[in-house]
Formats: C-alpha cells, sequence, structure tokens
C-alpha cells in the first residue's frame, strides 16, 4: 500500500528577555568579549549562571574570561547540519577559556580530527560585525 | 562598545516527514473522494473518526470502516482572536469539535459561514468540501457551516 507522506516544520519563534547577568554576558559577545560569574568561593563559571550554586545568592561578580582558551574534550562533526555554526566539517569541543574553571561547548573550526586533541589551545576567530549567538564564536587553533 | 543588549532570539524548528498509517491512508484518500471514513470497533461498538487501525478505548483491531454523513453538531469551540507567528487565517475564526451523526468521538476543524461569536455548543453543522484541486489532507474537508441560521 503507497502510504501519504507529509512534510511539516514546527517551530517556536521564541524571544527571551536577559536579565542583569545575561544582559551583560550578550552585551559583552556582541565585541566578542566572555564574561564569566565568579562565585562566593571562587569559582569562575562561564556562560555566567544567574545565582550562586552553593550559597543561591545573586551573582553579581562577572569578570571577562579568555579569549584563549584550552580544549577539555571534543567530538568532531563529518557532516554538519543547516542550522550548525559551520557549513564544512568542525569540531564541537569544550573549552576551558583562560582564567574560567568550567568549559564551555563552542565550535572549532580545524582541518581534521587529526588536527585536534585534548590540551589543544585555541583562539576566537576574528569577525567584524557584532555578535549576536554564541554560535557565531567561532574557535580556532591558536 | 555595543549597545546593551536586552533581549536575544532563540527561534526552535523541527522538521518532520510523517508517514500515515493504513488506517489513516484510507481515511485521507476518503477526503479526496469526500467521504468522511471512520470505523465501527468490532468489540465496543463505538464509531471512530478518523478510522483508526484499532479501537482507542478497547485495542481490538481492525475496525470495521464505514462512511460517515456529513452532518453533525458542535461540541465545544474556541474563537481565536489573537494573531501568532504561522497563523493561516484571519482572526478572529471559531475551531469546534464537530460529533458528525452516529459518531462517539469529536472531528476538529473550522467553523465557517458563521460569525465567530455566533458559534455556540449544540449547534448543527455541515461540512463543506475544499473545491481547491491542491488542498491536501485535512484540508480537503473546507469546514462546517451552520445547517441553521446561526
Amino acid at each position: 500500500m503507497d502510504l501519504p507522506r507529509e512534510g511539516f516544520t514546527l517551530a517556536y519563534s521564541y524571544k527571551r528577555s536577559l536579565g542583569p547577568v545575561l544582559g551583560a554576558f550578550f552585551t559583552a559577545l556582541a565585541d566578542g568579549r566572555v564574561l564569566a560569574a565568579r562565585t562566593a568561593s571562587g569559582h569562575v563559571i562561564v556562560p555566567p549562571c544567574e545565582w550562586d550554586p552553593e550559597t543561591s545568592r545573586d551573582m553579581t561578580d562577572l569578570i571577562e574570561v579568555g579569549p584563549e582558551g584550552t580544549i577539555q574534550s571534543w567530538t568532531w562533526v563529518p557532516e554538519p547540519l543547516a542550522r550548525h555554526p559551520l557549513d564544512t566539517p568542525f569540531a564541537f569541543a569544550l573549552i576551558v577559556l583562560d582564567g574560567a574553571h568550567t568549559g564551555w561547548i563552542q565550535a572549532v573550526a580545524a582541518d581534521g580530527p587529526s588536527a585536534l586533541r585534548t590540551g589543544l589551545r585555541v583562539k576566537p576567530r576574528l569577525t567584524q560585525s557584532p555578535i549576536t549567538s554564541v554560535a557565531e564564536l567561532i574557535y580556532e587553533l591558536a | 562598545m555595543s549597545d546593551p543588549v536586552t533581549l536575544i532570539r532563540t527561534p526552535v524548528s523541527l522538521d518532520f516527514t510523517h508517514t500515515a498509517d493504513p488506517a489513516t491512508a484510507t481515511y485521507i484518500a476518503g477526503l479526496g473522494d469526500r467521504k468522511l471514513i471512520g470505523g465501527r470497533c468490532t468489540s465496543c461498538s463505538r464509531v471512530m473518526i478518523p478510522l483508526r487501525s484499532v479501537c482507542p478505548v478497547c485495542a481490538v483491531g481492525p475496525m470495521d470502516p464505514l462512511q460517515l454523513p456529513e452532518t453533525g453538531e458542535v461540541s465545544t469551540f474556541c474563537v481565536i482572536s489573537i494573531p501568532f507567528p504561522g497563523q493561516v487565517l484571519t482572526p478572529p475564526y471559531a475551531c469546534a469539535h464537530v460529533t458528525l451523526d452516529g459518531a462517539d468521538v469529536q472531528l476538529f476543524h473550522l467553523i465557517g459561514e458563521c460569525p465567530p461569536d455566533r458559534v455556540a455548543t449544540g449547534m448543527r453543522v455541515q461540512a463543506v468540501w475544499n473545491d481547491d484541486p491542491d488542498a491536501v489532507g485535512h484540508g480537503r474537508l473546507k469546514y462546517f457551516k451552520p445547517l441553521e441560521d446561526a
């Protein structure tokens, strides 16, 4: 039996208002700077969280980290999908930016998986226009 | 230094390809022939529409296909008055659960040829078929219109 088949797209056009922490984070990100939150115990978390995970107090101590960092772990994406940050094969890497204690997952442009390994240094690729999404911040080998 | 950022857009989008099961395929083919195809459960005798592979109450199948009439009544309804992204129709318009005569479950569709504020529970309605040759799926059934003066 030839069964009917239909495609459909489910989409939500969310807009999110940003509070004092993420507002500052995205304002700095537009200039390519990354802000982290420093907890009461001195733990530096990136991207910044809005409340201290240990004391539950508001996070007010935002500091700049990076711009360079170290690959903590990574995975190679041989066939990028339409909404991936790069349209050529790349890596998603957990990067610990200089000055931070936690890693964040970012795209790393590299020639191939053989060019990457844990512990390598990376730097952000320079862009001309303001960065409006963390996906636009692309890293490459330093 | 950039202007302060107070809002970000985070759209979510998922692409699906849905393949109908044989019972739903029979129902969809029926819409193309301007027929409303339901099914009667061989165990509890409930009449379901659309036709399903098994009775959703008894889980007994297959169901006996049968053609339902194009008339029924509004069981419940909703008037959509606000716009939203991707909206096909211009608000205000009404959607309703219609219980076709002889059916034990409701069919969800639009109410047409009737001001939305005149739609009422218990209103008698009749199916109106879509003359657009490009209409697909449930769109082949255009809407339900009032049988009496609404």
